[in-house]
């Protein structure tokens, strides 16, 4: 096995003996999803849909909607600020005996993305005792675009600053980007808003959810958004392993 | 004494040197203003030979654990260059090593990065878990071991790839005395198979182990081996 | 009197200790500044593309309202879970060396309220450059308030689950979905929202923003919640700090 498969196998083993996380990683999405759901009233409400334009949906739908890739980017954001952090100083060590720090960097994204992909799968079933996407296979991808994105904001933001620096951009961050800015409420596109991680896999989510027309662009912008976060987290790790 | 030694300085000179660091310098600043910078290592120079068992001793805060990073290549110097002949093998201060690997996984992993095959990987494993004695504890996780054998698995993790030169930060922190000699013995076999070994300690009383004692002060290395360290007394005890 | 001279003795310290080790954190301080202007000026911005509703506050308005009570929450949230997680090992040995559980507990306590207090202070200033705020100094209590009741919950979490990185995911799921719901962005009609720790504050400081009459019902109800939590927070910590939590 290569020295990256090697460090991503046992970076998901070390994943894997935190027991207590991995029921949070089956427990949280599925509570955040269902008590929106179980608290939104029953009426409907217009929308933006990307490709469709404006329409209107059930409240409790596009409420689980929104907030099934804001399960995925909390818990990928946070697992992502806290991999780096506590692995940081080992990983300098492992450095020396020879695993390159782009290997490593590779194989803790690999864990992030077995992350993001099991929070999104988690939050997709949830999502599903409500409302069934249009296209659940395209809206997954969005779902895990999304914690991957947000995954590799926490990499960076936990290469950077210290932990409780780290949890505060996580609290506030995700809920800005995702509930604030790329509500699909807003009559009128924030001018921030397409420069935030969540813009485009949200916009692919929101057309898979409600339609079974979707915009690839937005998937394909999305992608490229987050080769430029993980080109950034890159160049920290270098630069931290190398003090 | 006088007589072993002269032969050791005369074989020495002829030893292949593996490790040589010119003038080595390296501050810890703040990028806040009205905040200390600390000049750690000013103009230190050093050369490791082949098979010598190098001793460096110094006040707390004098750079002896910068200098060992800045050798293994753990940290970049300021100014100055470090070049290395052979494989390097580091046992850090604190046992940096992934709490909730077994014993064995984490000999997989870092063999993995020296490059080492699985059969090389698990000899190694059983041939130091036999020699430092935890061969109990390979299926437990790390942070399930007691502090001693922590070390001995730090100190192994360095160990294991038979390398060139071994850098060795306070080896011997919770070590029983049986484990203490056994390290000393395989310090032995190493210097016989040609490996370099540098020791941080605080406790160089056992001087005739070590071919040289090097004492960091103010920035730069001087070599106490003769007259003994600024720090200690005459048996070199701190 | 010896008695209440040390009590007073041992919390100065352990405050003061507190304090300074968070202020050598430069990044620690900045994000404590920084923070709340720019949470309530995004929050007021970008709310302000959301639809007029048949409220009497403008969306903009409405969100730098949620935005201050969101900035006032979580950041003395954040600070007592990390204090409790990162400084266990330490009350253990202050334990140990004579400073009773509850007196650390209060001496944590104290310094969220100092936490909660800059933040408040800091928040409704930056607010009312963003909109008209009737009752200031209501305003500010309630922030203060909050900030407290969100660094019990921070404690709470983090004597249960003493690991950052479990205590931080509960942590955060937990503030954000009480800001969602509270924040008043989507209407909701269950009583289950009630259960949330911003739901009174957030209806008080609401009023006090409007210069309205702060609704009896909701400052009985956010105090009780208030006085229940903080009972609860000091029996789990004091009881839990010594066994190392759930985990342990």
């Amino acid at each position: 096995m290569t020295k990256a498969g090697t460090t991503f196998e046992m970076g998901l083993r070390e994943y894997a003996r935190m027991p207590v996380l991995l029921v949070l990683l089956l427990f949280l999405p599925a509570y955040f999803v269902l008590v929106f759901t179980a608290v939104m009233p029953d009426q409907s409400v217009l929308i933006e849909v990307p490709v469709q334009g404006r329409m209107r949906v059930a409240m409790t739908s596009m409420t689980a909607v929104l907030m099934t890739p804001m399960a995925s980017a909390l818990i990928s954001g946070v697992a992502g600020l806290f991999l780096m952090q506590s692995a940081k100083a080992v990983d300098g060590r492992l450095t020396i005996a020879g695993v390159s720090p782009s290997a490593i960097l590779v194989a803790r994204s690999s864990v992030l993305a077995v992350v993001a992909v099991t929070a999104g799968i988690v939050s997709l079933v949830v999502l599903s005792l409500t409302y069934v996407p249009e296209r659940a296979g395209w809206f997954l991808a969005a779902t895990v675009l999304t914690g991957l994105q947000y995954g590799a904001v926490g990499v960076v933001v936990g290469l950077v600053v210290n932990r409780l620096a780290g949890v505060y951009v996580l609290m506030f961050g995700p809920l800005l980007d995702i509930f604030i800015a790329q509500s699909p409420l807003a009559t009128e596109t924030p001018a921030i808003a397409p420069y935030l991680p969540s813009h485009y896999p949200l916009q692919l989510a929101f057309d898979a959810a409600f339609t079974v027309r979707i915009d690839l662009t937005n998937g394909w912008l999305g992608a490229g958004y987050l080769l430029g976060l993980w080109l950034i987290a890159t160049y920290t790790l270098y630069r931290q392993l190398h003090i | 004494m006088s007589e072993s030694r002269d032969q050791s300085d005369r074989q020495s000179s002829d030893r292949e040197v593996v490790l040589h660091g010119s003038d080595l310098h390296k501050a810890y600043d703040s990028l806040l203003p009205f905040s200390r910078s600390v000049s750690v290592l000013n103009g230190a120079d050093i050369e490791i030979q082949a098979g010598e068992i190098l001793g460096i001793v110094g006040a707390n805060g004098s750079g002896k654990s910068t200098l060992m990073k800045l050798l293994v290549g753990a940290i970049e110097p300021d100014e100055g260059a470090v070049s290395k002949a052979g494989r390097v093998g580091w046992c850090p201060q604190e046992d940096l090593l992934y709490d909730r690997l077994t014993v064995r996984e984490t000999f997989r992993l870092f063999g993995a990065g020296y490059g080492m095959d699985q059969d090389a990987i698990a000899a190694a494993c059983d041939r130091l878990a036999s020699r430092l004695d935890f061969e109990e504890f390979l299926d437990y996780r790390v942070d399930q071991l007691s502090g001693g054998n922590r070390q001995k698995v730090n100190l192994s993790i360095a160990l294991m790839h038979e390398p060139d030169v071994l850098f060795l930060d306070e080896p011997y922190t919770g070590f029983d005395w049986e484990t203490y000699l056994a390290f000393w013995d395989l310090t032995e076999d190493l210097k016989a198979r040609g490996t370099a070994v540098m020791i941080i300690s605080h406790l160089i009383n056992e001087r005739e182990r070590f071919d040289r004692i090097l004492e960091i002060a103010d920035g730069t290395l001087t070599d106490v081996t003769d007259t003994g360290s600024t720090q200690a007394g005459g048996a070199g005890i701190r | 009197m010896n008695g209440s001279g040390e009590l007073s003795d041992q919390l100065s310290i352990g405050l003061s200790a507190t304090i300074r080790e968070f202020l050598r954190q430069p990044i620690n301080l900045a994000f404590l500044f920084i923070l709340p202007p720019v949470v309530i000026t995004s929050y007021g911005s970008i709310l302000s593309t959301l639809p007029e509703t048949s409220m009497a506050t403008s969306p903009g308005a409405m969100g730098a309202t949620a935005g201050t009570l969101f900035v006032a929450a979580f950041l003395p949230a954040v600070i007592g879970l990390f204090q409790v997680i990162s400084a266990r090992r330490a009350d253990d040995r202050l334990s140990l060396a004579g400073f009773p559980r509850n007196v650390l507990f209060v001496t944590r306590l104290l310094a969220v309220f100092v936490s909660s207090l800059l933040t408040a202070t800091i928040s409704i200033v930056v607010l009312t450059t963003r909109t008209d705020v009737h009752a200031v100094l209501t305003g500010g209590c309630i922030l203060v308030f909050v900030g407290v009741l969100y660094g019990l919950i921070g404690m709470l979490i983090g004597a249960v689950l003493p690991r950052e990185l479990e205590g931080s995911l509960v942590l955060i799921f937990l503030v954000d979905m009480d800001e969602a719901l509270a924040s008043g962005i989507m209407e909701t009609d269950s009583s289950l929202t009630k259960l949330f720790p911003l739901h009174y504050p957030h209806n008080l400081f609401q009023a006090a923003v409007e210069g309205n009459a702060l609704a009896t019902g909701d400052l009985i109800a956010a105090v009780l919640y208030g006085v229940l939590l903080l009972t609860s927070v000091l029996i789990v910590y004091t009881q839990l700090t010594e066994r190392g939590g759930v985990l342990a």
